[in-house]
């Protein structure tokens, strides 16, 4: 072979490589996905289905049991008994006996009328986002 | 010779044949038979549990034909499991759906690209573009992206189950883009006409110069919120456009009377600024609501002159405001003037650089005012403002009809680097910062946040070209409910009825028929069936507090008798509802009073409203006067059914029967003692 065509076939492996290897180094470089971190992250470190949850937390259950859920909302102190702490609820770990509530009303565990019923309002798969949205109030500060 | 012949055929024998055993292992290792083989061995393990020892075939490919979404998919090829609630323990792709989604949207009828994306027709892991590889024209959507696919059919402003793309469309509301775009269901516009923004006809008598160059530098540094974005002018265009419109002059203003000091009484009209409600609309300094803008600081804003001017008259100064017109009289307004001009103004208010403060000299003048105009037309101010005698050259930006369904390369990145390129980042990007592609673009900076940027991603994300059939497309009008309109159109009021609702504005916080603002929570409606006519005549002339929790009340009109009986015989005769039935109260007997307060103790109504002695909750309407106020056919109605009326309203339903209706109602009309504010 002569020493022409070796470097005949040398420039043509060159120019075969540089732009895979070029390609390569574009591969390397991290690509972000900033509008689902931004998206993920706007919802205040909450599952999609947590903050269905606080949506209807604000709409129904603020007015009583406060933005943390402390049971220390704007009407809480017109109320006898006074709306329920919803962390020591969590903490008892009565999830069923939360739903219950939800649905049926405090009546429906035998405590005064003050909390009213949401069945027909919140669909029962709602009333389990709003229980887990509760948890997450619970383990604030 | 012979011999090389057969020695190739050998060789390209053997080639076909190693080429025949690819793609028979290709063949048996797809990438749906690995998930079919452990779908086989799970429904085996279950019939055996049952006793049932028959063989089980692979399904082999599954195919949903959608016509009515235009759409093959494959997709239940892998996920078997998908709507089969004993799969969810099992991996993916076997698992099932998680929540009851597919309760309302089956999968045999909606299918699954539907809503997620990604290439129906695909058999194999790859084709079916999911998210972990990029570059497919419709790949699969992030999960946090799936509500933009909700919105392709369901085109209402808020989308049930949809927080992001409802909140997403409501920014998009607020921040007016179709001034520039064309957005397709965003085009009811302001109920008194367009433009959003302020008409600008006489913004030389309005502002003063200092300010109107502050604010077209940057509003936020005169507002906390404010609704018009930054426009990123240089000081020599911001000099232009503002020689521009001071220059307008259409309407000559009155100027205060020279013993406006001595005649004003600040005092006087502090008070009648707390009664006339401006704090329902107004924000001060941060505090009340957001209809209108703060007037914290408006004092270093408006020239005195004009604003007694426009107080007098507001709807000739401002044919397309929100603003009602008061029966102020000639010392109200003055009163009103003396304490604005006392109380809001800043006196450290910032003051413009000076090369920019400068008045122009005429020369210069007649240079700057046509350059002005032309920076006014094209960076679009007139797809929110108006000008008389200047026509609107129509959206100045690209139409967003089918912004969703723009594929990856159509989009241009400019220079930036390290962002993942496809649509949801490409719209992200430009929306934080509308000039990151492209130095010299038009779009002006609305300073979102990166939540808000990502909801209104989402909200343009959802506007795709699909190929439904016309009966899977969610109505843009009301709640799936419906919105009560017997005329059947919008509502558009004439006469001296119309002319009252125009001057007092009642679409700027009522609606009616699903028309107008919602700052107030009572649509007009069935009104004429809800409420006593003498009660509407002395409420319109002297309103109070109904709810005591909500800051954005009826203003205090100075309505006259007259006026107020023209408007309550016309709400008693035709907003009405003749499902609502007419019950005579002098049917309802002692003993029905008396179990109906038995039952408002019982169902705990005394936890959300106050009644009798001013006992009760903060929640609900005061009902002290709700025999007073109330028809009693209505609120039985109401009782019974409040979902039907209002589906967003927080009054539980307690399913209440026939005769508990009956005693709650007699009760609480019984409830008339209280007197009247």
């Amino acid at each position: 072979m002569r020493a022409g065509t070796r470097l005949q076939i040398v420039t043509l492996l060159a120019v075969w490589v540089l732009p895979l290897s070029l390609g390569g180094c574009h591969g390397t470089s991290v690509e972000q996905d900033v509008a689902s971190k931004a998206l993920r992250e706007s919802l205040y470190g909450l599952s999609p289905v947590e903050y269905q949850g606080k949506k209807l937390y604000e709409h129904y259950c603020v007015i009583c049991h406060g933005a943390q859920g402390r049971g220390d909302g704007f009407n809480a102190y017109t109320l006898k008994p006074p709306p329920a702490d919803l962390a020591a609820i969590v903490a008892q770990g009565d999830d069923a006996g939360m739903l219950k509530v939800i649905d049926g009303g405090s009546v429906a565990i035998g405590k005064s009328p003050l909390c009213p019923p949401r069945k027909g309002a919140v669909t029962p798969e709602d009333q389990k986002s709003l229980v887990s949205y509760i948890h997450r109030l619970a383990v604030k500060p | 010779m012979n011999l090389n012949i057969h020695r190739w055929f050998a060789v390209l024998g053997v080639i076909l044949f190693g080429l025949f055993l690819a793609i028979l292992v290709k063949e048996m290792r797809r990438d749906w038979v690995g998930p079919q083989k452990r779908y086989v061995e799970i429904l085996r393990r279950q019939s055996l549990a049952q006793g049932n020892h028959e063989r089980i075939a692979m399904p082999g490919i599954q195919q949903l034909t959608l016509e009515d979404l235009n759409r093959i998919d494959r997709c239940t090829t892998c996920h078997l499991g998908v709507d089969d609630s004993t799969f969810r323990d099992a991996s993916q792709p076997l698992t099932t759906h998680p929540r009851s989604y597919l309760k309302w949207h089956p999968v045999e009828e909606f299918g699954c690209t539907a809503c997620h994306g990604g290439q129906g027709m695909a058999t194999s892991f790859r084709e079916a573009a999911h998210k972990e590889i990029s570059h497919w024209d419709d790949p699969i959507l992030p999960l946090a992206y799936t509500e933009a696919n909700c919105g392709t059919c369901h085109t209402s402003r808020d989308v049930p189950a949809a927080p992001l793309l409802s909140e997403g469309r409501r920014l998009i509301a607020r921040g007016n883009c179709t001034g520039c775009h064309e957005i397709p269901g965003y085009h009811e516009g302001e109920v008194w006409g367009t433009p959003y923004g302020s008409e600008l006809n006489d913004t030389g008598f309005k502002v003063n110069r200092n300010w109107l160059l502050l604010w077209l530098k940057d509003p936020h540094a005169y507002l906390n919120q404010p609704r018009m974005p930054q426009f990123n002018l240089s000081d020599e265009e911001t000099r232009a456009v503002a020689t521009f419109l001071l220059s307008q002059k259409k309407r000559n203003i009155e100027t205060l009377p020279a013993d406006f000091e001595k005649r004003g009484d600040a005092d006087r009209g502090h008070t009648l600024v707390g009664q006339s409600r401006c704090i329902s609309c107004h924000s001060f300094s941060g505090k009340g609501g957001n209809l209108a803008p703060d007037l914290g600081k408006v004092l270093s804003k408006v020239n005195p002159d004009w604003l007694y001017s426009f107080l007098k008259n507001p709807h000739y100064y401002s044919s397309h405001t929100q603003m009602l017109q008061y029966n102020f009289t000639e010392q109200d307004v003055l009163d009103i003037v003396a304490y604005m001009k006392s109380e809001l103004s800043d006196p450290d208010f910032p003051k413009a650089p000076d090369a920019l403060l400068q008045e122009p000299t005429p020369e210069e003048e007649a240079k700057l005012l046509p350059e002005g105009k032309k920076i006014f037309l094209e960076r679009g101010c007139l797809g929110c403002h108006a000008i008389e005698g200047l026509s609107d050259p129509g959206r100045i930006g690209p139409s967003l009809a089918f912004v969703g369904s723009r594929t990856t390369d159509t989009l241009e990145f400019g220079k930036v680097q390290g962002v993942q390129r496809d649509l949801s980042n490409w719209l992200f990007g430009k929306l934080k910062n509308p000039r990151m592609y492209e130095a010299k673009a038009k779009m002006p900076d609305y300073h979102f946040t990166d939540e808000e940027a990502a909801r209104v991603t989402v909200a343009l994300m959802s506007l795709k070209e699909v190929h439904y059939a016309p009966e899977q497309m969610v109505p843009v009008e009301g709640s799936p409910r419906g919105v009560f309109n017997p005329v059947g159109g919008p509502f558009n009021p004439q006469g001296d009825f119309g002319q009252l609702f125009t001057k007092f504005r009642c679409f700027s916080c009522h609606q009616v028929y699903g028309r107008g603002g919602t700052l107030s929570t009572v649509s007009l409606d069935r009104e004429g069936v809800q409420v006593k006519r003498e009660w509407l005549i002395s409420y319109l002339q002297n309103p109070y507090a109904i709810r005591p929790q909500v800051i954005e009340r009826m203003p205090l009109f100075k309505m006259t008798a007259e006026e107020a009986t023209l408007l309550a015989n016309y709400i008693e005769s035709v907003f009405v509802d003749d499902k609502v039935p007419m019950v005579d109260e002098q049917t309802f007997t002692d003993g029905e009073r008396a179990q109906g307060q038995y039952l408002f103790d019982k169902y705990g109504c005394q936890g959300c409203h106050i009644h009798g002695q001013k006992e009760g909750g903060y929640v609900g309407p005061d009902l002290t006067m709700a025999g007073d106020r109330l028809r009693a056919g209505w609120l039985m109605e109401w009782l019974r059914h409040p979902l039907r009326y209002r589906p967003e309203t927080i009054h539980p339903d307690y399913r209440l029967d026939e005769q508990e209706t009956r005693a709650l109602t007699a009760y609480v009309l019984s409830l008339k003692e209280g007197k009247k504010p």
